[in-house]
């Protein structure tokens, strides 16, 4: 059990910069998920955690110790691989026995560890095969059961679930959710998949182009986004975004696009005149937070091309003047593509054009 | 096809009619693909079986030759099978102690293919997981090629000049350097392609369970990798075993030569003994044969290895 403190991590390959002056706390027994994607360095910043890459500038502490020089043997993390890395010739037992024996660890309790892990994992069945004779969810659980039974201060995941298939990716996330709740110990979850962030994160630290866009609980991350990025990652419809300029009309502000004039709350204004003086700004707003009505009045008006049914909802599909947008209605919506709707935006975020800040 | 015409009784009996029609055209593709296989497979066996005669019939011509009689030998057409088979030649070619040159040829094929590889395994495993400057790992692999395709007849007279300045002609052990040197960098080709085979991920799993990077290259990839290690060295072992030109010039006494260079020393200057020579070049062969086919499994699936991922 420690906490994990990366403090200024740089880290360059040739000339390319993989990680850009990164600080983040990760406090002991914390679930954090950095999610990013491809490329975001968010492996690289757990590969330096791990100590199969050294940092080119930068400290990582875990619990009180500088752990930069460190093997990684001397670390005592464990890390699941994406391709799970299992040792193919040896049974599964044998893989999840070989951190134990390297530490010479007494034949009995070897025996003992490895079954005890088996059987929360539920993998008992599958012990004295190898892994190439193994399903994938099985492979993974060893995998898993290769990390847990060396009681490691921290876990390390990259990415686990991406190999295996959807039904069995829920099923997991709340697996690993309950394992690292039930160990207590530490572990940093890497991840492009927002879903899976959100599931299972105490905190997320969203990453991209190397440098950390946002720390925060999954409510935070959703609901406030720091950045247009982080809006624009995060949701699995994702938000809408309205290019446009903030204006002052009949003594109020708005936010006035080709397509929507929007009212501006007063507060709101008062920021937005602070941090974007020339008042360029783009509207961002999450589809359930589109209200609508089947009207033909109103100022903000657009068509319905498609709809999406998902079962649980539909998604609208919206169009005007070349913006789409999407919105969320019941399932047994009467809305059908064609009609026009009346729309009306109430909680939304403002994005400065010229730095991507949240404007708030 | 019946499914989807359930809907509609009157196109049942339409979707019945053309499920049928279709049945006797995949019959008919179906029985025309299958001739193709058989004519393309008969193609293959015949082809294999007239490079398996190209290669087998003269190392049976040798064996047969070494307990023909001269009679059999002069005979014209050749016989095929001996009429009066003798085992002169194979009695004198031990009478002039073959043995010790068959014992010269272990000996220095196997310990040059052991040094070979204990240079080669650690060189293709820098060149492959070290994070060297790719500019200078480009440069050192392609000279390695470059080495590995030079003809040997090329460096045997310098290297034989060196020799004679170092004094160390005519002895066993510069034979196994030179055959260590000279098989080091095929041996680090063909090892670097098997090495990048083994997926960097399962080395780091055992670095992270809290191996070292020695402990994990011994427990982890060469057991791994070791059907292609095994092969290489059977390749190496035979290459050695075989090699002709470098041997010549470096050793000239009967004490000290190799195989191949004591079956020509049975060729005097007049007369040619073909019993003997053949019987020479019999043994020659044995080891090479011995190897291929206790050792087929492994050659294929190691010299496949880079193919198939």
């Amino acid at each position: 059990m420690a906490e994990v403190k990366i403090v200024g991590l740089t880290k360059y390959f040739g000339d390319t910069c993989a990680v850009n002056h990164l600080d983040l706390v990760v406090k002991d027994g914390d679930l954090v998920v950095l999610l990013g994607p491809s490329g975001c360095g968010k492996t690289t910043t757990m590969r330096c955690v791990a100590g199969l890459e050294r940092p080119t500038y930068g400290d990582i502490y875990i619990g009180e110790r500088r752990v930069n020089d460190l093997e990684p043997r001397e670390r005592d993390v464990a890390l699941v691989f994406q391709s799970y890395a299992l040792y193919p010739h040896f049974t599964a037992f044998d893989n999840i026995a070989y951190p134990l024996r390297l530490r010479k660890t007494p034949k009995e309790e070897i025996n003992r560890r490895v079954t005890d892990v088996a059987e929360l994992l539920g993998i008992t069945h599958t012990l004295e095969r190898q892994p190439g004779l193994c399903s994938g969810g099985e492979q993974q659980r060893i995998a898993l059961g290769r990390a847990i039974v060396r009681e490691p201060v921290v876990f390390l995941m990259d990415e686990p679930l991406s190999n295996i298939d959807a039904l069995l990716r829920v099923y997991m996330r709340a697996e690993i959710k309950r394992l690292q709740h039930e160990l207590g110990t530490t572990m940093i979850y890497v991840t492009h998949d927002q879903v899976e962030a959100m599931t299972m994160a105490d905190m997320i630290a969203v990453m991209n182009q190397g440098t950390l866009q946002q720390l925060g609980t999954p409510g935070d991350i959703y609901d406030v986004p720091a950045n247009n990025f982080v809006a624009r990652f995060v949701g699995s419809t994702p938000m809408n975004f309205i290019p446009g300029r903030l204006r002052q009309k009949d003594s109020q502000t708005v936010h006035e696009s080709d397509q929507f004039v929007i009212p501006v709350g007063e507060e709101m204004a008062v920021r937005a005149s602070e941090m974007c003086p020339d008042g360029k700004c783009t509207l961002g707003i999450r589809p359930e937070d589109i209200r609508f009505t089947m009207s033909d009045e109103g100022r903000n008006q657009a068509q319905v091309f498609l709809l999406e049914p998902l079962g649980s909802e539909t998604i609208l599909d919206i169009e005007k003047e070349g913006l789409l947008l999407k919105a969320k209605d019941v399932a047994t919506t009467q809305i059908r593509p064609g009609n026009t709707l009346s729309l009306s935006f109430d909680r939304f975020h403002l994005f400065d054009d010229a730095t991507g800040q949240a404007i708030r | 096809m019946r499914a989807t015409g359930g809907r509609d009784v009157m196109t049942n009996e339409q979707a019945i009619d053309s499920s049928t029609s279709e049945q006797i055209n995949q019959e008919v593709v179906l029985a025309a693909q299958k001739r193709r296989l058989n004519l393309k497979k008969a193609l293959v066996v015949v082809v294999l079986y007239m490079a398996a005669f190209w290669t087998l019939v003269p190392m049976y011509w040798v064996a047969l030759t070494s307990v023909k009689s001269l009679r059999d030998l002069a005979h014209i057409p050749p016989r095929l099978f001996p009429t009066d088979p003798r085992i002169d030649a194979w009695v004198t070619i031990f009478e002039r102690r073959i043995l010790e040159n068959i014992v010269n040829s272990l000996v220095v094929a196997g310990f040059a293919t052991i040094f070979c590889l204990l240079v080669a395994v650690p060189a293709a495993y820098a060149a492959t997981r070290m994070r060297l400057p790719l500019r200078f790992v480009g440069i050192v692999v392609a000279l390695m090629g470059l080495v590995a395709l030079l003809p040997p007849i090329a460096s045997a007279i310098p290297l034989y000049l060196l020799g004679s300045d170092l004094g160390i002609i005519d002895e066993k052990y510069t034979l196994i350097i030179l055959y260590t040197v000279l098989n080091t960098a095929f041996a680090v080709w063909v090892l670097r392609g098997t090495f990048m085979d083994v997926p960097v991920d399962v080395e780091e799993a055992a670095l992270m369970d809290g191996d070292t990077r020695f402990g994990a290259v011994r427990r982890i990839l060469l057991p791994l990798i070791f059907p292609s290690l095994f092969s290489i060295a059977i390749l190496l072992f035979i290459f050695n075993w075989n090699e002709y030109i470098i041997a010549l010039y470096f050793v000239n006494s009967m004490s000290t030569m190799t195989l191949p260079i004591a079956i020509q020393a049975q060729i005097p200057q007049h007369e040619l003994d073909w019993g003997v020579v053949s019987a020479a070049g019999t043994i020659a062969v044995v080891p090479v044969l011995v190897a291929a086919f206790t050792l087929q499994r492994f050659l294929v699936r190691g010299l496949t290895f880079g193919v198939a991922g």
